[in-house]
């Protein structure tokens, strides 16, 4: 296959796994991507002119490249990573890679030069028959932001906002030590809020008294809470999703929320199957930390409150579990080696979290928390005589709201006892 | 020494042994917990030799050895004639057999990865020092699921693997050639149907597949020679709620073991039941109901984070004859039975048969 694109000064940049590597000489460039961390921090404008700089002046006199990027994280026990590329390659993917680096390398210095922020999405868009999908453009862009030390907003290509919320805030952000309100947001009737944009946010001010705030993993559950009267508009909570594993924004969206408001308790309830706890871990540690964007991601206070998979097998709703796969089972088994990086040994509640994957690799069963909605199907027919009432309300899933509900109070009666 | 008979795994980092308390003997082994667990008994020279290999949840092995009843020693299970480490191997079921026919002191151990690859090994016991030497390999690949059990029979010479897709298959075990395989044939339920345990009877004519069929657990006997389905234990029921019809436990099976003679195969399941079955009539001699009350917490701490209610029971084995104390000791089996709700139970048969 070969990989090619045309940047604005008319040159081609073409790679081909096949194509004899006489056209390039033995000479090897390097290009070095690192964080600035010096006093003298340059723009993300300047610091990607002067690696395109290189990488042309490379190409033009048929030198080979080696990209090495440098990802350290903040996070403890991981270390710092490499990656490297080659140009020219004869590693398909790897020959895609570099050309798609080079094609975005040159997107963002034009979009910082009109100071111009776009979605990944539009990166994406600008030549959609090189990049082939979404996902490579992600992945070089994140190993850009992490590589050079910038946040997306400084470098200009931003991810499309994807994490859902629903209650009532205010984003202040600080100006020499005054607050400046910069938006309100207010639950409007069953209709979920995007998490906004944070950059420049300080402070995420919660306008009512609420009791708790609550994450869940899926869409689904987030849609059957908002449209139910316990969590609907006129609860004391706040609901957040991150539809799957989190984004960035999600993640900063709730670590910002707890700093701000260290007093209400968090709450993760996600699927009883190892990626569910594997999200949870997402929230709480931040993910992989890169070593700029610190603290601003993970929510450490955050607890899973999740029955174990066992409780959900004594609803008697075990026909509806699924086989644990390979995959389910690998991951189980990382948490679990993983354990001391999101929990404590002694802590009891954070060990509940490595028995639940004991229990899953031994029971070689997962569940998925939806599955409770149909349970109890006279609850199902009765729920659905009322609706009849009213018809045009979307059906909201009335056991798991039960569910998650009961839970919940358990919760927070725990909470309480503790502090008496 | 009733190791053989009590300990199958701790699910918690420590182990306990023989019946009352005071007798436990604990070893720290992995935090991660321990899952699978295999013994290896010997007598040479009128001196005991006890090797335990234990398998942790982080895929690893560890070899323990047990001197003079009392004291456990951990010993680095790489310097004993092979790397069982490399390349981040992970493992989840094992098994020890001794070869006790021609008592060559060269017996089997083999082992499973959640990758699909069954690996075989030579034991013995040289210089007082366990040896291990590579046997040979078996790669089952990815084929929607991954192997779950493992057990093998020297004296029929047959070695036999159960996946977690519902598959059972029969190796030989010299020359590692397949000799049966039987398909996971339940129609509906067919991504539920993970095979729980598998046991050779003590002379290796049966094997018996504890297996999933949707959200019960059932019994099958095999013929080892010439791989034909001998039937089911399973219990009478009218229920109209399972579509199956035939079930053993109402609730997975988790363990089966035959007793020394082969005369009886036990279960134990979700259910919170332990069932001893007839193996020659196939069928059910006792159910023993587990529940929570049947145990007395010492400490409150074993009960703290999940009160379960039930007492689902998940390992169970027979005791041989003369090694439980107390009265028919000499002449009954007995049973231990290891359940979620944290207990170890041991039973022993009634009457003086």
């Amino acid at each position: 296959m070969v990989f090619k694109t045309i940047l604005d000064d008319n040159i081609i940049v073409k790679s081909d796994e096949n194509r004899d590597n006489r056209y390039f000489d033995k000479k090897i460039r390097e290009i070095n991507f690192y964080p600035d961390l010096g006093t003298t921090r340059r723009s993300a404008k300047d610091r990607l002119k002067s690696l395109f700089q290189l990488i042309y002046n490379g190409i033009k006199n048929k030198n080979s490249l080696k990209f090495t990027f440098n990802i350290s994280y903040c996070n403890k026990g991981l270390k710092p990573t490499k990656k490297i590329f080659r140009f020219p390659s004869s590693n398909v993917s790897e020959c895609h890679k570099v050309v798609s680096l080079i094609k975005i390398i040159e997107i963002l210095i034009s979009n910082l030069e009109k100071n111009h922020i776009a979605t990944r999405r539009d990166i994406y868009y600008q030549d959609v028959e090189l990049f082939g999908n979404q996902s490579i453009v992600d992945m070089l862009i994140e190993t850009l932001c992490k590589s050079l030390g910038f946040s997306s907003h400084e470098i200009g290509a931003i991810p499309s906002q994807k994490g859902l919320f629903y209650g009532n805030i205010e984003l202040i952000s600080w100006d020499n030590s005054n607050s400046i309100l910069v938006t309100k947001f207010h639950k409007i009737k069953n209709s979920p809020i995007l998490i906004p944009r944070l950059q420049g946010i300080n402070e995420i001010k919660i306008i009512d008294d609420i009791n708790f705030i609550l994450v869940v993993e899926k869409e689904a559950v987030f849609n059957s809470l908002i449209n139910s009267k316990e969590f609907g508009q006129d609860s004391n909570s706040i609901i957040v999703t991150g539809k799957g594993y989190p984004d960035r924004l999600t993640k900063e969206f709730l670590s910002i929320i707890s700093q701000t408001n260290p007093n209400i308790p968090i709450f993760a309830i996600v699927d009883f199957d190892p990626y569910g706890i594997n999200i949870f871990k997402q929230y709480k540690t931040g993910g992989k930390l890169d070593i700029v964007n610190g603290n601003r991601l993970k929510t450490p206070s955050i607890s899973l409150i999740n029955g174990s998979i066992m409780d959900y097998l004594s609803m008697n709703i075990g026909e509806e579990c699924l086989r644990l796969n390979l995959r389910d089972f690998t991951m189980a088994k990382y948490l679990i080696e993983s354990f001391e990086e999101f929990g404590d040994y002694s802590n009891n509640n954070d060990l509940r979290i490595i028995s639940e994957c004991q229990r899953m690799m031994f029971l070689m069963q997962k569940a998925e928390i939806d599955v409770i909605k149909s349970n109890q199907p006279q609850n199902k027919k009765l729920y659905q005589e009322l609706c009849h009432e009213q018809s045009n309300i979307c059906k909201p899933a009335l056991d798991i709201v039960e569910y998650i509900q009961r839970i919940i109070s358990n919760s927070l009666r725990n909470i309480n006892e503790n502090l008496k | 020494m009733v190791w053989d008979g009590f300990l199958k795994f701790w699910q918690n980092n420590i182990n306990e042994t023989d019946n009352p308390k005071s007798y436990v003997l604990e070893k720290f082994v992995d935090k991660s917990g321990i899952h699978h667990l295999s013994v290896y008994e010997d007598k040479i020279d009128s001196i005991n030799y006890i090797f335990i290999i234990a398998v942790s949840f982080n895929g690893k092995l560890h070899l323990l050895q047990i001197i003079d009843n009392n004291e456990i020693k951990i010993l680095n299970i790489d310097d004993y004639g092979f790397n069982f480490t490399q390349n981040g191997e992970s493992y989840w079921a094992i098994k020890f057999d001794k070869d006790l026919e021609n008592n060559q002191n060269f017996s089997k151990f083999v082992t499973t990865s959640p990758n699909g690859k069954i690996k075989i090994w030579n034991f013995k016991i040289l210089n007082g020092l366990p040896n291990f030497e590579f046997y040979g390999d078996i790669n089952l690949g990815h084929n929607n699921g991954f192997p779950t059990c493992i057990d093998l029979s020297i004296v029929e010479n047959k070695l036999s693997i159960g996946d977690s897709n519902g598959e059972v298959l029969i190796f030989e075990l010299n020359s590692l050639k397949p000799l049966f395989t039987f398909h996971n044939n339940s129609l509906q339920n067919s991504s539920n149907s993970t095979v729980r345990s598998i046991k050779f009877s003590p002379l290796g004519k049966i094997l018996a597949v504890a297996k999933d069929i949707g959200n019960y657990g059932i019994i099958t006997l095999y013929d080892t020679k010439y791989g034909e389905n001998i039937g089911n234990l399973t219990i009478p029921s009218h229920s109209t709620k399972n579509s199956n019809g035939i079930y053993s436990h109402d609730g997975w099976c988790f363990e089966i073991d035959f007793n020394e003679t082969g005369e009886s195969l036990v279960s134990c399941g979700y259910d919170s039941k332990v069932r001893v079955w007839n193996v020659e009539n196939r069928e059910r001699e006792s159910t023993l109901n587990l529940s929570p009350s049947d145990l007395d917490y010492e400490d409150s701490n074993a009960n703290n984070n999940d009160d379960l209610g039930t007492s689902p029971a998940i390992g169970v084995k027979f005791i041989k004859k003369g090694i439980r104390g107390g009265a028919g000791g000499d002449k009954n089996d007995g049973l231990v039975v290891i359940s979620l709700d944290k207990g170890i139970r041991w039973y022993r048969e009634a009457g003086g048969i």
